[in-house]
C-alpha cells in the first residue's frame, strides 16, 4: 500500500499536481469573484455571465495534467502505463468536474453546478481531442476556439438559445447532454490510441508557432 | 534584422492556419449581421470586432509562442548571445503581431469591399480600426510578458487568454477598449485612441524589454542582471505607468460628433432626415412616411419632420430617432411617441391611479399601432417584450383590418386620452 502511494506520489509530481491544484483553487475563486460578472458581447442583448466560459479552463486545466517531462519516454511505455493513464484521465476528470459542480452549486445554484459539470464534461472531450491532434500543451487551442460560437452565434434569429448551446441550455437538456457524451466519448478513445498514433495526428510544421530551424 | 523577421514570419505555423483564421474573422463580420454594410462608421465598428475574439486567442498564442526558448533549452544561449536579448523577443512578438494584424486587416478589406457600393460620402474611419489594432497588439504583448514570466506551458496561454477574455468582455465597453456599436452622432476622440495606442505599445515595450525574475540559485551565487538590464526594466515599467496614468485620465473614447451643415431628408410631407452616413435609409424612411399619411387626418398632430438623434441641438437628444442595428421598429417607435406627445402636447396629471393606469395604457396602445402602421407590419418577433399590458398580438392582427373598423378602435383610445380626468 505505501510503495503504491509513493508511486502515485511520484506519478503526480511528473504530471504536475501541485500546478493542477494551485490552479483549481484559482478557479473556484474565480468562479466566486467573476462568476456573475456578465460578459458585454458585441451586438448582442443576450446576457452570459462568465461562469458560462469559466468551464472551459477547468477541462484545459484537467487535459494539461496529461503532459509530463516525459511525454517522449511515456510514448513508448508498456500496456501497464496505458491502464494507469486511463485510471489518471478518469480520477482528474471525476476531481475536476465535482470541483466545479461543488464551486457552482456554491456560488450559484444546484441546477447552475449541473449545467456547469455538463459543461466541463463537454470542454473535457474538447480539450483531449485538441491535445491529441496538436500536442498535450496545446489542448486549450479548441476549448478557446469554441468560445466564439458559444458568445456570438449561440442564439437563434428570434431570440432563443440554439439548440447546442451547452452553456445556456437547462440542465435537463437531453441533446447537450448528449453532446457532452460525444465529446467526452470522443476525447478518452483519442487519447487512448497511444499505442498506435504516439505523435501528434496535426504534422509538425503545423503546430510549430515561432520555432526556428535551429529550435531558437 | 529583416532577415530573420522573415524567418520568423516563414517558420511560423499561423502562415498554415492563416486562412482558417481569416475564415473565422469573416464569419464574425458577416456571420451575425449585416446590417452595418453601407454605413462608413458602422463599417468600421463591425470590421473592429474580430479583435475581441482575436485579442485573447493571440494573447495565448504569444504565450505559447515565447515558451519556445524554455522547451528548447536555448534560454541561456540566447541571453549569452552576441545581440542583446530584446532584439530576439522584439522580433518574435512581432511575428505574432504580424499574423494578428494581417488577419484583422484582411476583414477590414472585405468590410470595406462590401460597403463601398451602398455606402454614403466618406470612408473607412480608421479611428476604429486602430483601436482594435491596439486591442490586438496589447494582447499579444500581454500574453508574451505572462508566458515569458511563467514557466508552465500550458498554464501561462491559458491565463493570459483568461484575463484578456474577462478584461475585454466584462469591462472592454466601459474601459473604452472595444467599441460595440459606432452610431453616426459619435466619433472617435482623438487623444483617448492615442493613450490606448500608447499603452498598446507600453506593454510591448515591457514585454520585450522586462526578463524572468530570477532568485538565488541553488549554489548560493547573487543573481547577476546587466545593470543595462535593470534600468531597461525599470523604464519600460515606468512608461507603462505613464500610459496607464495617461489612458485613465484621458476620458471617453467615443465623443458626440458636430451636427453636419447638409443632411440628406426625404422628399415627403412629413419629412424624416438622416445623418448623411445612414442615407442607405432613406427609401425605407420615405416607405414609412408615405404609410404615415395613410392614416387619415384630423387625429393625430402629426410633426411636419423627424431628425436622426444628433442633427439637431442636444435638448432633442431624447426625442429624436436612433437605427439601432438598422431595426425600422426602432425608428418608427421614435417617431409614434413624437406624434402621440404632439396629439397631446401638455397632459395633466390624472385624478386617480386607475384613470393614470388608463391613460398610460391608451398611449401604449396608441404608440404600438402608430408603430404598426408606420413598419407596415406587427412588431417583429427580434424585438422583445413591448410596453407592459398592451396585446401585442391583437394589434399586430388589427392592422390589417378595413380602415373604418381601425379608426373606431383608434378614436376609442383618442377619446380615452381627452377623457382623462385631471387632478
Amino acid at each position: 500500500m505505501r510503495e503504491h502511494l509513493r508511486v502515485a506520489v511520484r506519478y503526480g509530481r511528473t504530471h504536475h499536481a501541485a500546478s493542477y491544484l494551485a490552479g483549481l483553487a484559482v478557479l473556484v475563486l474565480a468562479d466566486f469573484l467573476l462568476g456573475s460578472r456578465a460578459l458585454v458581447l458585441p451586438l448582442s442583448d443576450a446576457t452570459i455571465a462568465f461562469r458560462a466560459e469559466i468551464p472551459a479552463a477547468y477541462a484545459v486545466l484537467a487535459a494539461a495534467t496529461l503532459h509530463s517531462p516525459m511525454a517522449d519516454f511515456e510514448q513508448c511505455a508498456s500496456r501497464r502505463y496505458q491502464h494507469t493513464r486511463a485510471a489518471h484521465i478518469a480520477v482528474v476528470l471525476a476531481l475536476t468536474a465535482a470541483t466545479e459542480l461543488v464551486a457552482e452549486a456554491a456560488a450559484a445554484s444546484w441546477p447552475a453546478g449541473i449545467v456547469a459539470l455538463r459543461s466541463v464534461l463537454v470542454w473535457a472531450g474538447i480539450a483531449l481531442v485538441s491535445g491529441r491532434l496538436l500536442g498535450m500543451t496545446l489542448s486549450w487551442v479548441l476549448p478557446l476556439a469554441s468560445i466564439l460560437p458559444l458568445t456570438y452565434f449561440q442564439q437563434n434569429s428570434d431570440g432563443t438559445d440554439r439548440w447546442w448551446d451547452w452553456v445556456k441550455q437547462p440542465p435537463g437538456d437531453l441533446a447537450c447532454w448528449l453532446i457532452a457524451t460525444v465529446s467526452l466519448a470522443l476525447g478518452v478513445l483519442l487519447s487512448q490510441l497511444d499505442q498506435w498514433t504516439p505523435r501528434p495526428w496535426v504534422p509538425r510544421r503545423l503546430r510549430r508557432v515561432g520555432q526556428t530551424r535551429n529550435g531558437g | 534584422m529583416i532577415y530573420v523577421y522573415c524567418t520568423e514570419l516563414r517558420r511560423s505555423a499561423l502562415r498554415w492556419w492563416l486562412p482558417v483564421l481569416v475564415a473565422i474573422d469573416l464569419a464574425v463580420l458577416y456571420g451575425r449581421a449585416r446590417w452595418w454594410i453601407g454605413i462608413w462608421p458602422q463599417t468600421s465598428v463591425a470590421a473592429q470586432i474580430p479583435a475581441f475574439y482575436f485579442g485573447p486567442f493571440f494573447a495565448a498564442l504569444a504565450a505559447w509562442s515565447v515558451g519556445r526558448a524554455s522547451r528548447h533549452g536555448t534560454d541561456e544561449q540566447l541571453d549569452a548571445a552576441a545581440r542583446p536579448r530584446w532584439q530576439a523577443e522584439s522580433l518574435q512578438l512581432a511575428g505574432t503581431v504580424t499574423y494578428g494584424l494581417a488577419v484583422y486587416l484582411v476583414g477590414i478589406v472585405a468590410a470595406a469591399i462590401t460597403s463601398t457600393g451602398s455606402a454614403g460620402p466618406g470612408f473607412l474611419w480608421p479611428g476604429y480600426l486602430c483601436l482594435g489594432a491596439a486591442t490586438i497588439v496589447g494582447c499579444a504583448a500581454a500574453g508574451h510578458a505572462v508566458g515569458r514570466w511563467s514557466r508552465s506551458r500550458v498554464i501561462a496561454p491559458m491565463f493570459s487568454a483568461l484575463v484578456c477574455f474577462v478584461l475585454l468582455g466584462s469591462l472592454g465597453d466601459s474601459l473604452g477598449l472595444i467599441v460595440l456599436t459606432g452610431p453616426p452622432d459619435a466619433r472617435v476622440a482623438a487623444w483617448p485612441l492615442v493613450t490606448r495606442l500608447l499603452l498598446a505599445a507600453g506593454a510591448a515595450v515591457v514585454a520585450v524589454a522586462v526578463p524572468r525574475p530570477r532568485f538565488r540559485p541553488r549554489g548560493g551565487r547573487r543573481p547577476r542582471y546587466g545593470r543595462g538590464q535593470a534600468y531597461a526594466s525599470a523604464a519600460a515599467l515606468a512608461v507603462v505607468v505613464g500610459c496607464l496614468a495617461a489612458y485613465a485620465t484621458a476620458g471617453s473614447i467615443q465623443v458626440s460628433r458636430p451636427s453636419p451643415a447638409r443632411y440628406p431628408c426625404t422628399n415627403t410631407t412629413p419629412a424624416s432626415c438622416v445623418w448623411p452616413d445612414d442615407q442607405k435609409y432613406l427609401p425605407q424612411m420615405s416607405a414609412m412616411m408615405s404609410r404615415l399619411n395613410e392614416i387619415p387626418a384630423g387625429l393625430f398632430t402629426v410633426p411636419p419632420r423627424y431628425y436622426e438623434r444628433g442633427l439637431r441641438a442636444p435638448r432633442y437628444q431624447y426625442v429624436d430617432f436612433t437605427v439601432p442595428e438598422g431595426a425600422m421598429w426602432e425608428v418608427a417607435t421614435g417617431i409614434a411617441i413624437q406624434i402621440v406627445n404632439a396629439t397631446f402636447p401638455n397632459p395633466c396629471a390624472a385624478a386617480t391611479d386607475a384613470d393614470t393606469a388608463k391613460q398610460i395604457h391608451a398611449q401604449y396602445e396608441l404608440g404600438t399601432w402608430l408603430e404598426s402602421r408606420l413598419t407596415g407590419a406587427p412588431q417583429p418577433p427580434s424585438v422583445h417584450g413591448g410596453p407592459p399590458g398592451v396585446d401585442i398580438q391583437a394589434i399586430g392582427k388589427l392592422i390589417y383590418t378595413q380602415q373604418g373598423s381601425q379608426l373606431t378602435w383608434v378614436r376609442q383610445r383618442l377619446a380615452t386620452l381627452r377623457n382623462t380626468p385631471c387632478a
